[in-house]
């Protein structure tokens, strides 16, 4: 990386502290450092819900998800638009009226203090967890890529994250994420306009994309209906709604944003922003992956995208073998770059059937010869490391950008995928915190103190969950494709969290006792379901929401009564 | 819910909600949207 690069991302880092510290100085009170007194604009709320989802993950995973499987990623979002209308009609106006500081609290009004303490528990395991690999992931992948030292890139990532959400709170968390979110959107927008200003002189965007969907990169609805298929319509409109309502309206992470808007009105517009917004969004990541695809077509890139598990190989008594595999893509390559030249000309030209069918099958079976190379020397890398997840789908984007962006455009997209990790980081430090703080600290520990002694152990807790994560991600390894795994992992209680509200604001009759055993029978069902049958892990989310909604409302009515 | 905390007795919840109009637009959007997306990939194909 040049001089220039870095100092775009060491302006970028100091930027983000010396903003976050400013705000600081307008928290003096409890409610302003983990809500902001409830005052902050829709616009604002709106787009640091969107930041906030948008992790590093998310930049370097899914454009690889876009470079090796095309566009149907993007049927995971399917049901995001629905749950934003489902959540802004009930949480929102809920929570509003309740006044809460966390969702959990809400539950024991409505049920007990031990359905409260479960759900808070839960979320505070499974994100204090997820906050680790936040900052592992892109750190992993920088490192490796810009040779970076991995514990450094770990402490640059999280500790300035740590440091102006310990001081700033929330109101450092939302407006920092306003800007992220405007350093990650110029970095994709940038990524978008090299990959089409670098498409081959003879060779039109339209004939690009027409060559990416000779292999199926550009097409993305599959109506399937396959329970073990990760991602159809189906598994997205259906799933996915399930997913976005319990992720948007019971996280913490999610619901404390939307508890800062100065009113119901703004929370539930701040919820519309990403139901308009987020799939078209999402749809530009993963069309930069289709794109790097139609780049990498014509100019050759590595075998595979990460130089250190080849240097693992070549140091292995199989490097022999590795060494074939790469003459073998070399040759394959080859002949796959005639073929999309053939190809492209004639969908330049016109041509149909005959020359063109011909040329496309002949690009077709050239694609599959290089990606059967490919395969190969994963299932290498993988016998040689012992790592049977291995993937280098997460590197394809950050090696991109390293070793084809122009100068300080590199610093820019490095600098975005530091935006784009540290908003979540900041927003998960923050929810984390403030549960930590109301629901286990005020709720068990200490009931009554003045709100400076709680304004003093919000940020002592923000600062421990600072160094928690950042010592858990030192010790995160590799996970594959690493959106996937967040994802799966949260799919494993998500769905039952989601049952309990359902419980809480549908089942008028539901009690405690209901909404506690029916969550538990919903997180042992999930796991039976998921270890047991390979179920697509967006179906688990509905597993786990009927079963909790279901049990839950036959215990509550075989005991009797609404409270515990 | 019967919120009864100091601040909220300050400072009273402002239960305005966003227009109507709003819910079958994001139906309809999502609806051209996947629409697009479908004939973008039958396009390309």
């Amino acid at each position: 990386m040049s001089l220039v690069d870095w100092g775009i991302v060491g302006v970028y880092l100091v930027w983000m502290v010396w903003d976050g510290l400013r705000l600081s100085r307008n928290t003096h009170e409890v409610e302003g450092y983990l809500l902001a007194s409830r005052s902050l604009p829709w616009w604002a709320v709106g787009l640091s819900v969107m930041a906030t989802q948008l992790s590093a993950i998310t930049m370097t995973s899914t454009t690889g998800q876009g470079y090796a499987d095309g566009m149907r990623f993007v049927q995971f979002y399917f049901g995001l638009p629905l749950a934003m209308i489902v959540l802004a009609l009930t949480v929102v106006p809920f929570f509003h009226r309740a006044r809460v500081y966390t969702a959990y609290e809400y539950l024991e009004g409505r049920f007990d203090l031990k359905t409260r303490t479960l759900t808070a528990f839960l979320f505070l395991v499974s994100r204090g967890l997820s906050c680790s690999v936040i900052i592992a992931a892109p750190a992993v992948i920088l490192s490796i890529v810009l040779g970076w030292n991995l514990t450094l890139t770990v402490l640059a990532i999280g500790l300035p994250t740590a440091v102006y959400t310990m001081f700033g709170g929330v109101q450092a968390v939302t407006w920092t994420d306003v800007k992220q979110m405007g350093i990650i959107v110029s970095g994709i927008v940038a990524a978008v306009v090299v990959l089409i200003l670098g498409l081959p002189h003879d060779l039109s965007l339209g004939s690009a994309l027409h060559v990416a969907g000779a292999v199926g990169r550009t097409k993305a609805l599959d109506f399937t209906f396959d329970l073990k298929q990760t991602y159809t319509f189906w598994s997205g409109i259906i799933g996915g709604l399930f997913l976005a309502m319990s992720y948007f309206g019971c996280d913490q992470s999610q619901v404390q944003r939307y508890l800062t808007a100065k009113s119901v009105r703004e929370g539930q517009s701040s919820l519309f922003m990403s139901a308009f917004a987020k799939i078209p969004l999402q749809a530009l990541i993963l069309l930069t992956g289709v794109l790097m695809f139609v780049f990498y077509l014509f100019n050759r890139g590595p075998m595979l995208f990460n130089d250190s598990a080849a240097a693992a190989v070549h140091a292995s008594p199989r490097a022999a073998e590795y060494q074939a595999l790469e003459q073998e893509y070399n040759t394959a390559f080859d002949e796959r770059r005639d073929a999309a030249q053939v190809l492209g000309a004639s969908i330049s030209s016109g041509a149909a059937g005959g020359g063109g069918d011909e040329a496309k099958a002949r690009f077709q079976r050239a694609d599959a010869a290089v990606k059967a190379v490919r395969t190969r020397a994963v299932t290498l890398v993988k016998e040689v490391t012992g790592d049977t997840r291995w993937t280098d789908v997460n590197y394809v984007f950050p090696t991109f950008v390293v070793t084809q962006m122009p100068i300080g455009l590199v610093g820019l997209i490095i600098a975005a995928i530091f935006a784009a990790a540290m908003s979540s980081i900041a927003a998960e430090l923050n929810a984390l915190a403030t549960a930590t703080v109301i629901d286990v600290y005020k709720r068990h520990m200490k009931p009554v103190a003045t709100d400076a002694h709680y304004l003093k152990v919000s940020k002592i807790a923000t600062g421990a969950w600072g160094v928690f994560a950042c010592v858990m991600a030192v010790y995160a390894v590799n996970l594959g494709s690493l959106i996937e795994v967040v994802n799966t992992y949260g799919s494993y209680f998500y769905g039952s969290l989601l049952g309990v509200f359902i419980l809480a604001l549908g089942v008028p009759r539901a009690n405690g006792h209901g909404a506690f055993i029916g969550l538990i029978a919903g997180m042992a069902s999930v796991a039976y379901v998921a270890t047991s049958f390979g179920i697509a892990y967006l179906w688990l989310n509905v597993i786990g929401a009927v079963v909790v909604t279901v049990v839950g409302t036959a215990v509550s009515l075989a005991i009797g009564g609404r409270r515990a | 819910m019967t919120d009864t905390s100091a601040a909220s007795a300050a400072h009273p919840p402002d239960d305005s909600r966003a227009p109507r109009f709003v819910y079958p637009l994001i139906v309809i959007v999502e609806i051209i949207v996947i629409i697009g997306l479908y004939a973008f990939g039958a396009y390309f194909a």
